[in-house]
C-alpha cells in the first residue's frame, strides 16, 4: 500500500505533464477535427522564443512570457487557421494529417535557423509569475515537488476544469464542437463558422505555447527533438481519452505518469527488460490503446455526411499524353535511361556515382511508401524501422553466418515483410490517422527496444544482436561490386525490379482491390473483396521493400548502426514522398534523388543552413491539399497538358492561316522562347571559361533586347484589344525598372482581357511565382557571395540554369495563353468546342480507382 | 516499353552479381603519395556534424584546427609550405553523408590529410583506412581503432569496458560510501560507459549500491531513481549521460533534498554549459583528457590555444581543442617525416612517436601503442569540479592536473588499488 501511495504521488506531476500536452492535442482535435502532430513544434517555437528573449535579450520574465505565449501562441493559431486549416475543414483525414506532418517537420527547422541547431539549457521558470520562488521545493509528506512541477499540476488542473466548463456551459464551446461536425449546419443556425474556427485554433495554439513554456524547465532544456518526443508520448494519454474526452485524457496522462513510475520501481533498473520497456512504454501503450480501445478504432473522424467526399485522385499524368507525345516518350525515355547509365558508368566520378546510387537506394525505400500510401491510401510512419530491420538482418547473416550477402539481403527483406504482416494483423481494424499513429508507435518502440540489442544481454536463453553495439554491423557488398559503377548497376537493377513489381501490383488484381477499398471498404466487401488479405499483403510488401532498401543502404555505406534509422526519419520520408508524388515510380525516384541531391545543393554548394532542406519539404507538404497527386505528378501533368494544348493551338492556327483568318497577334511559342535561349549559355560560359565580357554582352544583350521587344508587343496587343489597361510603354517601363513586376503584371493583363471577353482565364498571376522565386533566390545568393558562406560556383551555375529554364517556361506559358486568346477571339465557335475536349480539368473528374489507368511510371 | 527498358538494365545489373561477398568497398589515393601538396601549401579538409542530436558545437573543431594552422603559418609553415584548411564539410550526422563527405575531401578537394573529423557517426572510417589517408579527429567513435592512419585526439583505441578508475577515485577521495550509476538504455555508448564504471566500482569501491541503465532520452521521470538513491543511502552518483541527462539528475537530486558527496560525469566539461546551467551543477565533477582551461600554470600549448581563442573571440571548447591537437599532431608528423614527406611516411612517423603532448596540452601519447588494446596503458584524466559557478581543477597539482593510473586494456584490469595515482 505504501508503494502504491508512493508511486501515485511521485507519478502524479509527471502524469500532469503528459496530460497538459495531451489535453492540448484533444482540444485541437475537438475544435478543428485535425489531429495536430505539429503541436510539439508549436510548443517548441514558444519555448524557444521564451528562452531567447528572457536569457539572451534579458527581457523581463512577464514580457517574455507575454510575447512567447499570449502573442505568438494565438498568432500562430490564427495564421494556421487562415492560411491552411480553415480550407481543410471538410477535407479528408489524409490531407489534414499530411498538412500537420509538414508543419511538424518545417516549424522546428525554421525556428532552428534563428534559435540555433543545438539544445539550449536552463529554460526560465514561470513559477515566479505565480509568486512562487523557482528554486523552492514543496514537501508532501516524505515527497518533494519542485516549483516547476507544481506549476504544471496547477495549470493542468485549471486547464482541464476550464475547458470542461467551456465545452459544457458556454456557447463558444458548443459552437466549436459543432463547427467540426458540420460547418454548413452551424452556418444555417446563424453562427459565423470561420470566426469560431479561428477562435478554436487560437485557443489550442495558446495551449501549445503554454505547454512548451511550462514543460521546458522540467526537460531542463529547449530542444525540438525532446519536445516532439514528449508530444508523441502524450498521444497515448489523448488516445485514452478517445481524442475527445478531456477528463479521460487527464486520467490517461496520470495513468501514464504513474505507470512509468511503477515500472521504474518494479523492474530491475539495469535489466534489458527495463532498458527496452521504460523508454518505449508510452508508445507500447499507444499501440495497445489504438488496437484494443473500441471507442478509438470504431470512431469516425467526422460525422458531416459531406465531409471527406473528395473527388477521386486524378488519373496518372501518363494517361494525358496524346499519341504524338507517346511516340516521343517511347524514344526519349530509353534514351534518357541509357544516357543516365552511361554517364554513371563511363563519365562521372566515383563520388558522383555514389551520390546517384544513394538516391536510388532511397528511391527503393520510398517505393515502400508508394505501395503503402499510393496503393492502399493509408499512411505508415514506421518505415524507418523496417529499413533498419532489413539492414541489420542482412549484415548479421552475411557476417555472422557467412551467407552470401545477396541472399542475406533477400532474407532480410522477407523478415521485414513478415514483421510487416504480423504488424498488419492487430492493425487490421485501424485506418486513417489511427493507423498512422499505430505505425509511428511501432517505429518508436522498435527503435527503443529492438535496435539497441547488441548481443550482450540474455533474453530467455538467447543473446539477441541487432546492430552489434557501437560499431554497428558490417554490411558487405556482393562479390564483384566493390567499385562504385558496378554497385550502381546492381542498385539500379534492384530498383528496376522493385519498380516493375510495384507497377505489376498496381495494375494487377491487388492494386485494383486496394483501389476499390480506398474508395469504400464496405462497397469493396460487398463485391467479394477480402480486405483482410489485401491489407496483410500491402503491409508485408511495403515492409519488405523498405527492408530491401535498408540492406542496400548498409551495402552502400559498408555498415549500419542503430543511429542510422531513427523513427522520425519515417515522418520525414512520408512528407517528402507525399510532397513529390506518392502514386508513381517517378515520385519515389524524385524523392530519393531530392533527399540526396537537394541536401548536397543546399549544404555543399550553396552553404545554406541544413535546416532549409526540411523547411522546404515540410512547407512543400502543405501543397498536398491542393495537389494530392504530388508536385512532380502535377507538374508533369501540367507540362503534358501544355504540350497537348500547344499542338491543338498550332493546328487551329494552321487551319485559320489557310483560311486567311489567322490574327496578326499570333506568334508561335518558339518565336518567343528560342531567341532568349542564349541566356542559358551565360552561366555555363561563366563557370567553365570565367569572365568573358564581350561574349557575355552578346549572350545577354541580344536576348534582353529581344525580351523587351516581346514584352512591349504583348502589352501593345492586349491594350489594342481591350482599349484600356496597361499601355505598352508603361509595361515596358515596368519591365525595364523591374522584371519582377512583369512576371505578374503580364499574366494579370492577359487574364483581365479574357475576363473582359467573358472567356476562361488562360493564365493567372500565379504563373509569376516560380520565376520570381528564382529571382529572389538569386539576389539572396548574390548578397551571400560577399560573406564567408559564399556559395560555390557550381551551386550558382545550377541555380542560374534552373532559374533561366523557369523563366523561359514562363515566357512559353504567357505566349501560349496569348495565342489561345487570339485564336479564341478569331474563332469563338472553336473555343467553345475546345472546352469540350478532354483537358486536365475534365480528367480530374475521371473514373474511380477500380478502373485506374495502367502505366505511368 | 518502359518496363522492358528497365528489365534490360536490370538483367545487365544482376549479371554483375556473383555469389560471394566483397571484403572492402574500395577507396583510392593519389599515386604520388602526397596529394594536395604544392610548393606553397599543404591542403587539409575536415568533416563535422554541425547538425548533431546532442546539440554540441562540433564545428568548433574547425576553429581549433584553423587557429593552430594560423600559428604555424605565421612562423613560416612546414617546410616552407602553408597549411590550408580548404574544406569544412558537414555530414549532418548521417552515415551515408559522412562517407560521401570524406570521399569528397579525398577525391574532389584533393587533400593531403583529413582533419578534423568531429562527428556522431564515423561511417567513412573504413574508406579512409582503405585510402591510406592520414585522418585526425575527436575520438568518440569506436571506429577510430580500425586503422593505423586514424588518429584520435586522445588516442585511437578506447577501452569502454575496462575498469573506469577515475569515478571510483573521485568517490574514494570525497569519502563516499555507496554509489549509483546512471546511463541511457537506448545508447550502446552510454551502456558501454556504464559497464566500465560498474567494473571500476566493483573492483575498487565504494560499493555500487544502485544502477539505473534504463533511462530514456529527453523527458524522463527520475523519481524512482531518486527514491532508490535515498533508500540505498547512496552518497555519490556517476553518470554516463549527456549534458541534458546530467542536468536532469542534478535537478532531481536537488528537488529531493538529497545531500551527495559528489556527482561524476565524463561528459559536460564545457564553458557554454556552465554558463547555461551554472549553479544547477554546482559540486559536479567532470573528467577531461586535456589540461583544463582553468589550469593556473598552463603549459605552452594551452596558453597558445587560449590566446588564439581569445583573439578569435571564441569560447574554448572540447571540440576546438581537439581540432587544435589534431593539427599539432599532423604538423609534428610532417616534420618528423622530413621534407619529402608522403601520406605513408607521415603515418609511419606519427606511429613511431612516443611522447607527443601538443606542447603540454595532453599527457604524453605513445603512438606505438595507441591503436589497439595495450596491456600497460596509462589512463590519465584531469578532474574538474564546479565550485560556485566556476570550473576548478581538483586532485592534481598546479601545472600537473592529470590523475593517472596504469590499466591493462587486454586483461581489462586496473591497478591493485587507487591509493597512489601518478600526478602529471
Amino acid at each position: 500500500m505504501q508503494d502504491i501511495i508512493q508511486f501515485g504521488i511521485e507519478g502524479f506531476p509527471v502524469g500532469c505533464v503528459y496530460a497538459l500536452v495531451a489535453v492540448g492535442l484533444v482540444l485541437t482535435y475537438k475544435t478543428s477535427g485535425v489531429f495536430n502532430l505539429a503541436f510539439g513544434a508549436q510548443a517548441f517555437l514558444s519555448a524557444a522564443v521564451f528562452l531567447k528573449f528572457r536569457n539572451d535579450y534579458d527581457w523581463p520574465l512577464w514580457l517574455s512570457f507575454l510575447v512567447a505565449v499570449v502573442v505568438i501562441g494565438p498568432l500562430v493559431g490564427l495564421v494556421l487557421d487562415l492560411a491552411l486549416f480553415r480550407h481543410l475543414r471538410t477535407a479528408s483525414w489524409m490531407v489534414k494529417l499530411v498538412t500537420s506532418l509538414g508543419l511538424l517537420v518545417a516549424i522546428p527547422e525554421a525556428v532552428k535557423i534563428w534559435f540555433g541547431q543545438g539544445a539550449r539549457f536552463n529554460p526560465p521558470s514561470v513559477a515566479p509569475l505565480l509568486g512562487i520562488d523557482a528554486d523552492r521545493v514543496f514537501h508532501v509528506g516524505d515527497y518533494n515537488v519542485s516549483a516547476d512541477r507544481l506549476v504544471v499540476v496547477i495549470v493542468t488542473l485549471a486547464v482541464v476544469l476550464g475547458l470542461g466548463v467551456m465545452f459544457r456551459y458556454t456557447a463558444i464551446g458548443l459552437q466549436m464542437r459543432a463547427v467540426v461536425e458540420s460547418p454548413r449546419m452551424v452556418e444555417l443556425a446563424g453562427v459565423d463558422s470561420e470566426r469560431v474556427s479561428a477562435v478554436a485554433w487560437m485557443a489550442s495554439s495558446l495551449l501549445a505555447a503554454l505547454s512548451g513554456v511550462l514543460v521546458a524547465p522540467l526537460l531542463t532544456n529547449v530542444d525540438s527533438n525532446t519536445m516532439t518526443l514528449l508530444i508523441v508520448a502524450a498521444i497515448a494519454a489523448a488516445a485514452f481519452g478517445k481524442l475527445t474526452s478531456i477528463p479521460l485524457t487527464l486520467a490517461g496522462g496520470l495513468l501514464l505518469g504513474i505507470g512509468q513510475r511503477v515500472i521504474a520501481g518494479e523492474l530491475p533498473a539495469n535489466s534489458i527488460l527495463a532498458q527496452g520497456i521504460r523508454p518505449a512504454l508510452p508508445f507500447l501503450l499507444l499501440f495497445a490503446l489504438l488496437i484494443f480501445l473500441p471507442g478509438l478504432y470504431k470512431r469516425r473522424d467526422v460525422t458531416d455526411p459531406l465531409a471527406g467526399v473528395d473527388p477521386p485522385a486524378p488519373a496518372l499524368a501518363a494517361s494525358y499524353k496524346d499519341e504524338q507525345l507517346r511516340k516521343v516518350t517511347r524514344f526519349t525515355f530509353p534514351l534518357f535511361l541509357a544516357v543516365f547509365i552511361g554517364l554513371n558508368l563511363f563519365v562521372l566520378s566515383g563520388l558522383w556515382v555514389n551520390r546517384f546510387t544513394e538516391g536510388l537506394v532511397f528511391a527503393v525505400i520510398f517505393l515502400s511508401i508508394t505501395v503503402f500510401t499510393g496503393l492502399s491510401g493509408q499512411v505508415s510512419l514506421g518505415q524507418a524501422a523496417f529499413a533498419g530491420i532489413g539492414a541489420a538482418m542482412t549484415g548479421q547473416l552475411a557476417t555472422q553466418s557467412g551467407m552470401a550477402v545477396w541472399l542475406a539481403m533477400l532474407v532480410g527483406a522477407v523478415v521485414a515483410g513478415v514483421i510487416g504482416a504480423l504488424l498488419a494483423l492487430p492493425a487490421l481494424r485501424l485506418g486513417g490517422i489511427f493507423l498512422a499513429l499505430a505505425t509511428l508507435a511501432f517505429g518508436l518502440a522498435v527503435e527503443a527496444i529492438v535496435f539497441p540489442l547488441d548481443g550482450t544481454e540474455e533474453i530467455f536463453g538467447f543473446y539477441p544482436n541487432v546492430f552489434g553495439g557501437q560499431l554497428g554491423v558490417k554490411v558487405p557488398r556482393p562479390q564483384g561490386l566493390a567499385t562504385d559503377q558496378s554497385f550502381f548497376l546492381f542498385v539500379f537493377a534492384i530498383f528496376g525490379l522493385v519498380a516493375m513489381l510495384v507497377i505489376l501490383v498496381r495494375n494487377g488484381t491487388t492494386g485494383r482491390f486496394l483501389g476499390a477499398m480506398r474508395g469504400s471498404e464496405t462497397a469493396a466487401a460487398s463485391i467479394g473483396i477480402n480486405g483482410t488479405r489485401q491489407r496483410i499483403i500491402v503491409f508485408a510488401f511495403s515492409a519488405a521493400i523498405a527492408g530491401l532498401g535498408g540492406a542496400l543502404h548498409g551495402m552502400l555505406v559498408g555498415s549500419s548502426t542503430y543511429q542510422n534509422w531513427p523513427a522520425f526519419y519515417g515522418i520525414v520520408w512520408v512528407v517528402l514522398v507525399l510532397t513529390l508524388g506518392v502514386r508513381t515510380i517517378d515520385g519515389a525516384v524524385n524523392a530519393g534523388m531530392s533527399f540526396v541531391l537537394v541536401q548536397y545543393l543546399l549544404d555543399d554548394l550553396l552553404h545554406l543552413p541544413a535546416s532549409l532542406f526540411f523547411v522546404l519539404f515540410g512547407l512543400g507538404a502543405l501543397t498536398y491539399a491542393r495537389h494530392p497527386e504530388g508536385v512532380v505528378e502535377f507538374q508533369t501533368r501540367r507540362s503534358i497538358d501544355e504540350q497537348v494544348q500547344g499542338r491543338r493551338l498550332n493546328a487551329r492556327a494552321a487551319r485559320l492561316r489557310s483560311a486567311g483568318r489567322l490574327p496578326s497577334e499570333w506568334m508561335p511559342v518558339r518565336y518567343a522562347v528560342v531567341p532568349m535561349m542564349p541566356l542559358l549559355l551565360v552561366p555555363v560560359v561563366g563557370y567553365y571559361m570565367g569572365s568573358r565580357p564581350a561574349l557575355f554582352a552578346v549572350l545577354i544583350g541580344v536576348p534582353l533586347l529581344y525580351s523587351f521587344w516581346w514584352v512591349y508587343r504583348c502589352y501593345a496587343n492586349i491594350h489594342a484589344h481591350r482599349g484600356r489597361g496597361v499601355p505598352a510603354p508603361v509595361g515596358l517601363l515596368v519591365d525595364l525598372a523591374a522584371r519582377l513586376g512583369t512576371l505578374f503584371l503580364l499574366p494579370i493583363e492577359i487574364a483581365r482581357m479574357a475576363g473582359g471577353d467573358g472567356r476562361d482565364q488562360p493564365i493567372t498571376w500565379r504563373a509569376g511565382r516560380a520565376p520570381c522565386g528564382f529571382v529572389l533566390a538569386g539576389l539572396f545568393l548574390w548578397y551571400r557571395s560577399g560573406t564567408e558562406n559564399a556559395p560555390e560556383d557550381l551551386g550558382l551555375l545550377v541555380i542560374a540554369l534552373a532559374g533561366i529554364v523557369v523563366f523561359l517556361r514562363w515566357v512559353a506559358q504567357v505566349q501560349q495563353a496569348l495565342n489561345r486568346s487570339w485564336l479564341d477571339l478569331a474563332e469563338p465557335e472553336a473555343a467553345e468546342g475546345d472546352e469540350g475536349e478532354p483537358g486536365v480539368a475534365e480528367k480530374v473528374e475521371a473514373p474511380p480507382a477500380l478502373t485506374a489507368p495502367a502505366g505511368g511510371t | 516499353m518502359r518496363a522492358r527498358a528497365i528489365a534490360v538494365f536490370m538483367v545487365v545489373g544482376l549479371l554483375a552479381v556473383a555469389c560471394g561477398n566483397e571484403e572492402s568497398t574500395g577507396g583510392s589515393s593519389d599515386s604520388s603519395g602526397r596529394p594536395g601538396v604544392t610548393d606553397d601549401e599543404i591542403r587539409v579538409g575536415g568533416v563535422v556534424g554541425k547538425t548533431n542530436p546532442v546539440g554540441r558545437p562540433y564545428e568548433d573543431g574547425f576553429v581549433g584546427a584553423q587557429a593552430y594552422f594560423d600559428l604555424v603559418n605565421e612562423n613560416g609553415g612546414v617546410f616552407g609550405r602553408d597549411l590550408v584548411l580548404v574544406a569544412e564539410r558537414d555530414d549532418q550526422s548521417q552515415a551515408s553523408r559522412n562517407v560521401q563527405q570524406l570521399r569528397a575531401l579525398v577525391e574532389e578537394d584533393d587533400v593531403f590529410a583529413v582533419l578534423p573529423i568531429v562527428t556522431q557517426i564515423f561511417a567513412g572510417a573504413q574508406y579512409l583506412v582503405d585510402a591510406g589517408v592520414p585522418a585526425f579527429g575527436w575520438n568518440i567513435n569506436a571506429e577510430w581503432s580500425t586503422g593505423p592512419n586514424l588518429f584520435g585526439e586522445k588516442g585511437s583505441f578506447l577501452c569502454f569496458d575496462c575498469p573506469n578508475v577515475h569515478p571510483a577515485f573521485v568517490a574514494q577521495q570525497v569519502g563516499a560510501t555507496k554509489v549509483a550509476v546512471f546511463a541511457y538504455g537506448q545508447s550502446p555508448q552510454s551502456l558501454d560507459c556504464a559497464e566500465g564504471m560498474r567494473n571500476g566500482f566493483n573492483t575498487y569501491g565504494p560499493e555500487l549500491a544502485f544502477e539505473d541503465t534504463s533511462l530514456a532520452f529527453g523527458f524522463t521521470d527520475l523519481s524512482a531513481a531518486v527514491a532508490e538513491v535515498r533508500e540505498q543511502g547512496v552518497d555519490f552518483i556517476a553518470t554516463c549521460m549527456d549534458v541534458n541527462g546530467n542536468a536532469n539528475i542534478a535537478q532531481a537530486v536537488r528537488d529531493a533534498g538529497i545531500e551527495l558527496k559528489g556527482v561524476y560525469s565524463p561528459e559536460g566539461y564545457a564553458l557554454d554549459v556552465l554558463e547555461d546551467l551554472g549553479a544547477k551543477i554546482d559540486g559536479f565533477y567532470f573528467g577531461s583528457d586535456f589540461v583544463p582551461f582553468e589550469e593556473p600554470n598552463p603549459p605552452e600549448g594551452m596558453q597558445q590555444y587560449l590566446d588564439a581563442m581569445d583573439e578569435l573571440g571564441q569560447v574554448p571548447s572540447e571540440q576546438s581543442i581537439a581540432g587544435w591537437t589534431n593539427a599539432a599532431l599532423l604538423v609534428a608528423g610532417i616534420e618528423a617525416a622530413g621534407p619529402d614527406f608522403t601520406q605513408e611516411s607521415v603515418i609511419e612517423a606519427i606511429n613511431e612517436m612516443t611522447d607527443f603532448t601538443a606542447d603540454g596540452i595532453r599527457t604524453p601519447q605513445d603512438w606505438t601503442t595507441l591503436h589497439e588494446a595495450n596491456s600497460a596503458a596509462e589512463a590519465c584524466t584531469a578532474i574538474i569540479q564546479v565550485q560556485n559557478g566556476e570550473f576548478v581543477p581538483v586532485f592534481g597539482e598546479p601545472g600537473s592536473p592529470f590523475v593517472c593510473f596504469e590499466v591493462d586494456q587486454v586483461a581489462k584490469t586496473g591497478p591493485p588499488d587507487l591509493s597512489s595515482p601518478t600526478i602529471q
